[in-house]
């Protein structure tokens, strides 16, 4: 398929202002979880675009305060992704960029998700802190990091279709239905 | 693949100083994006007898994700205490 360089440049900008606003979205609603539920055990916290600062001595953190707290964020992950994974499936009959919009957000949300879990297997930092309350062996860290690149690069096979589908329709006039009677391929 | 080498490029920035994880966190979208890479050869290409979309830069998004960033930025740069 040729188009021109104006347009994959055209194209590339409003990828990449996509790409950072879903980002956006999807990183402050996982803050804004771990704040409510941090509230949720009288922990004063302080919001920074960067971090959370925990206001609080470190004996006020109990088993219970931490697992909640750094697992809501990725509870809320996983449900948002399931939820751009089904506008996706559903934008795909429809024209409009807005569908970029849904797939970096499913993007984003999924790999926050299991990001967490394969960099937190070997850093004492985010969902790795939870890790360690569970005390969880060196073995079982190392296997939640190698399932979970596995299940990423799995994540990004199946991707394939939805991807080749939306170039399609975003850099032509045709719909999902032209698609389907040019390829005979079904979605 | 190139949004995602300019967005993380652009979020290091905005994000700086940022701890190791946080770092790494940032790249691992690389693992679902590479994937592709391997996957999209195998799909025949399409040739469509309609017209192509002229696709314009939208002004409008590039404003509103520019004017989120500096309110992010700036704001969130002091911090908000809550609870």
């Amino acid at each position: 398929m040729e188009i021109e360089k104006r347009k994959s440049l055209n194209i590339i900008i409003n990828s990449i202002a996509f790409y950072l606003l879903s980002y956006l979205i999807v990183f402050m609603i996982f803050q804004f979880t771990t704040i409510i539920a941090s509230n949720i055990f009288d922990i004063p916290n302080t919001l920074y675009y960067n971090r959370i600062g925990f206001n609080v001595i470190p004996e006020a953190w109990t088993f219970d305060s931490v697992k909640v707290i750094y697992t809501s964020g990725n509870i809320i992950l996983f449900m948002l992704s399931v939820s751009f994974l089904v506008v996706i499936i559903k934008a795909l009959e429809f024209n409009g960029l807005l569908r970029l919009f849904f797939l970096w957000g499913f993007i984003h949300s999924i790999s926050m998700l299991f990001g967490s879990i394969i960099i937190g297997a070997f850093n004492f930092e985010g969902f790795g802190i939870v890790l360690s309350y569970w005390y969880l062996a060196d073995t079982a860290k190392m296997l939640l990091l190698f399932s979970g690149l596995l299940i990423l690069l799995g994540i990004g096979m199946a991707m394939v279709k939805i991807f080749y589908f939306l170039q399609i329709v975003i850099l032509t006039s045709c719909r999902l239905k032209c698609v389907r009677h040019s390829g005979g391929t079904n979605l | 693949m190139i949004p995602f080498v300019i967005s993380t490029l652009f979020l290091l920035a905005v994000k700086y100083p940022l701890s190791l994880y946080e770092t790494l966190l940032l790249f691992i979208p690389l693992f679902v994006l590479l994937p592709l890479y391997w996957g999209i050869g195998r799909y025949p290409v399409f040739y469509f007898e309609e017209a192509e979309k002229s696709i314009q830069i939208s002004f409008r998004l590039v404003l509103v994700t520019a004017a989120a960033y500096i309110i992010y930025r700036v704001v969130l740069g002091f911090g908000i205490n809550i609870g």
